[in-house]
């Protein structure tokens, strides 16, 4: 009787334990490309070296983060090179203007608190924050437009994503422009508006200004006249310049 | 009517079920950090935590703890995303800012497994899976499930 009862315990520890470790270890092998590890002892931490000349594992508890001391949080670039332009933008590009200010609460570029006109309301008439289900959206900081238009951080930004710019002479500053994400709250406005994007630059285009002065252009259409907008972003409505 | 007394060994077999299930349903997360040199650590049992818009990820040993501060939470069908614009080492009574470049955080806080965004995974219920690079070049990983909730 005995021998069952322990049969029983063993078996049910047995069928329950591993299916645990075998589902960290599927992830583990996943992501660091099928390295196989060793558990080390109660830390939980498995150290993998993937080249043979890397460093063994420093910390002998906690997370391990060599690699990251005294580095302080990124800004975004001041100076501007030379922002690329596919050629169709009529905007020559100064080499010396300065990209524009970013800051959480400013929007609209050198239009800023000009946005007293005609309200578009959108399409689809989402509530507050309806097309977010109701969760609040929040700028995440160090990106561009606050993330709104697709996960593009400021650092990160490549030219290949450049699409255009909006240039302020008489501040010397530039706004650039840059194709948004499919996905992103962003491409909801504009499918909403049945707007389509393209480059900035060229005249008696569609300039939506978001979050943290960022901005981008789309053709006109019958709902959406050229010229500047500046959106809402827990509405996804858009207000045109007055 | 007969009644058959509950005899030792089944409460045994109980216990031993709960206690298996119990150690297999919590802290099931896994974090991967690549650095830039290619060494790869990979941490076991990190329990995860996301309070607000904020996760917090524990080692097995309690030692280490890694803040990280999301914004721009957008939903793509039940999948919410987020981009993590601060993390902090707390660890041997110290904080630390790490400084990321970009990254993305994918939570599915539904009861029903979601399909993730352009990808052929889906993402089980309240589970999290989240990828980021600091600027010096260093690749975190996160999956697993969350281990708590809190507004």
């Amino acid at each position: 009787m005995r021998g069952s009862l322990r049969s029983a315990i063993a078996l049910v520890l047995m069928v329950s334990a591993p299916a645990g470790a075998l589902a960290q270890s599927h992830a583990g092998s996943h992501v660091s490309g099928g390295g196989g590890g060793h558990p080390s002892g109660g830390s939980g931490r498995v150290s993998t070296p993937s080249a043979p000349a890397a460093p063994p594992a420093q910390s002998q508890h906690g997370f391990s983060f060599p690699n990251e001391s005294n580095v302080r949080p990124i800004t975004p670039p001041r100076p501007v090179a030379q922002p690329v332009s596919n050629g169709t933008g009529v905007n020559h590009t100064p080499a010396k203007y300065m990209h524009s200010p970013v800051n959480g609460n400013v929007t609209g570029g050198p239009y800023r608190g000009q946005f007293h006109g005609r309200v578009i309301y959108n399409p689809r008439r989402w509530g507050g924050w309806g097309w977010n289900r109701g969760i609040h959206w929040y700028p995440a900081p160090i990106y561009w437009g606050g993330g709104f238009w697709g996960p593009f951080a400021f650092s990160g930004l490549s030219a290949g994503l450049l699409f255009g710019s909006i240039i302020d002479y008489q501040d010397q500053a530039i706004y650039p422009s840059y194709q948004l994400e499919p996905t992103s709250p962003g491409a909801e406005l504009l499918q909403n508006y049945g707007l389509q994007q393209t480059e900035c630059g060229p005249p008696n285009l569609v300039v939506i200004w978001g979050p943290e002065n960022s901005v981008i252009c789309a053709y006109p259409n019958d709902l959406v006249g050229a010229g500047n907008y500046e959106l809402d972003p827990t509405t996804l409505t858009i207000v045109s310049q007055s | 009517m007969r009644f058959v007394p509950i005899r030792p060994h089944v409460y045994a077999l109980l216990a031993a079920f709960a206690i298996a299930t119990i150690s297999t349903a919590s802290a099931k997360g896994v974090t991967l950090v690549q650095q830039a040199d290619g060494s790869v650590h990979t941490y076991i049992d990190v329990n995860i935590r996301l309070s607000g818009q904020t996760l917090w990820l524990r080692t097995a040993d309690r030692k280490g703890v890694l803040k990280i501060g999301n914004g721009a939470c957008s939903f793509v069908g039940a999948i919410q995303r987020c981009l993590p614009y601060s993390v902090a080492l707390i660890q041997d009574g110290k904080t630390r800012q790490i400084a990321i470049l970009h990254g993305t955080v994918f939570l599915n806080l539904s009861r029903t497994a979601a399909r993730l965004p352009l990808s052929s995974e889906d993402l089980a219920p309240r589970t999290i899976l989240a990828l980021w690079r600091t600027v010096r070049g260093t690749y975190v990983t996160i999956k697993g499930s969350l281990d708590e909730v809190t507004p």
